[in-house]
């Protein structure tokens, strides 16, 4: 299934846990398959922004507010982790969210 | 059976029954802080035997588990790795309040160290290194995550060095026992009497299998570090989410390094930098 990233407000999976870590970073565990990921800090943002109420350019946005990147790379920096994150039935489909 | 000791280590009783005084006493050198003078009736038996073989007289030696495995080998040297090895097993395995972690454990000046890494990474060579650059080492390849506490403690094993691994440290600067050496069962207590307390690990290293011509020392975030540790770990009576909580819960009192070893002298001079920061100064 292919996702408009420009209109979708991702959603965390409910099987989906984050364990935050002092340095910044952040543990992500799939209850589903029994995985753990690392995430960076910066991924570890629009991770929390994936709750449903944030569209992809608020994401891009608050990553380029919060971090000394330009448009363009923010994007495709976004861009990139949310397909990861759905690769790994981490993000809800969008029908079912 | 000539000798029998009981032992308890966590909430595990076991007893190890032989007929050789030499592995009695290598045995009881390993789990020695673990003696169970409680213990009335003896529990779970390991009893280590050695015959002569007719007709050529060649000893054999059978260990027994409690369980009713066998085993037979044709040295002392396996025997006993045979032995410490099954025991390992049975009393790490399913632990219920303890996460098994692979790395070694050494006490350094701000707290544990925690030296991780896939099997042949170079933990041992590492850990033992650092014990002879005037740190303590209190345990090689398990280390024990007490999930109440945070705390980690060292599981008793004996090293396995092989002759090249010998040669370098000693070339390190630590002397190792040669009654040990000979049956390839050098234990911590080998090394002076060992701290066994558990620890809060403030530093944990992943060695990199790689080699460099000068080691390689980067900071690793702590949650690929605890991704790390996680693949790593053994067996436990919590689930996997559970595990993972714990040990990121561990990880976040580290600072935490991915390290490519050069030259174990190089290496340790750089690990002593890093967590003995007056060391950098001088």
């Amino acid at each position: 299934m292919t996702h408009d990233l420009s209109i979708d407000k991702p959603v965390r999976a409910e099987s989906a846990y984050h364990h935050a870590l002092p340095d910044g970073s952040g543990l992500l565990f799939d209850q589903t398959s029994q995985t753990a990921y690392p995430i960076t800090e910066t991924a570890r943002l629009i991770w929390e922004l994936c709750d449903g109420e944030h569209d992809f350019d608020q994401i891009v946005s608050a990553v380029e507010a919060k971090y000394d990147v330009n448009r363009e790379t923010a994007e495709n920096d976004a861009k990139l982790l949310l397909a990861d994150l759905r690769d790994k039935g981490l993000l809800a489909d969008r029908d079912t969210a | 059976m000539n000798f029998r000791e009981a032992y308890r280590i966590l909430d595990r009783r076991f007893t190890v029954e032989t007929n050789v005084e030499k592995a009695a006493a290598l045995i009881d050198g390993l789990y020695r802080h673990h003696r169970d003078t409680e213990q009335s009736e003896p529990t779970g038996i390991y009893r280590l035997t050695m015959q002569e073989r007719a007709p050529d007289g060649k000893p054999v030696w059978h260990l027994h588990s409690p369980d009713g495995r066998t085993w037979s080998m044709d040295s002392a040297q396996r025997a006993l790795y045979v032995t410490e090895a099954t025991i390992c097993e049975d009393v790490f395995s399913l632990l219920h309040d303890h996460y098994a972690l692979h790395g070694a454990l050494v006490h350094g000046p701000c707290g544990g160290l925690l030296i991780s890494g896939v099997s042949g990474a170079g933990k041992t060579t590492l850990s033992l290194g650092l014990h002879a650059s005037g740190m303590t080492i209190a345990g090689d390849d398990l280390a024990l995550l007490d999930a109440a506490t945070g705390l980690v403690g060292a599981a008793p094993r004996c090293f396995h060095l092989d002759d090249a691994t010998v040669t370098m440290l000693r070339g390190a600067g630590l002397a190792l026992p040669q009654d040990g050496l000979d049956y390839g069962f050098v234990v911590p207590g080998d090394l002076g009497d060992a701290d066994q307390q558990p620890a809060r690990v403030t530093f944990a290293f992943l060695l990199d299998t790689e080699r460099r011509s000068q080691p390689v020392i980067e900071p690793l975030s702590q949650s690929h570090m605890a991704v790390a540790l996680l693949k790593e770990t053994g067996l436990s009576r919590r689930s996997n989410m559970e595990s993972a909580i714990a040990i990121a819960d561990m990880v976040a009192h580290c600072r935490c390094f991915r390290v490519c070893s050069g030259s174990l002298t190089d290496t340790i001079a750089a690990i002593r930098r890093i967590v003995i920061p007056s060391t950098a100064e001088a």
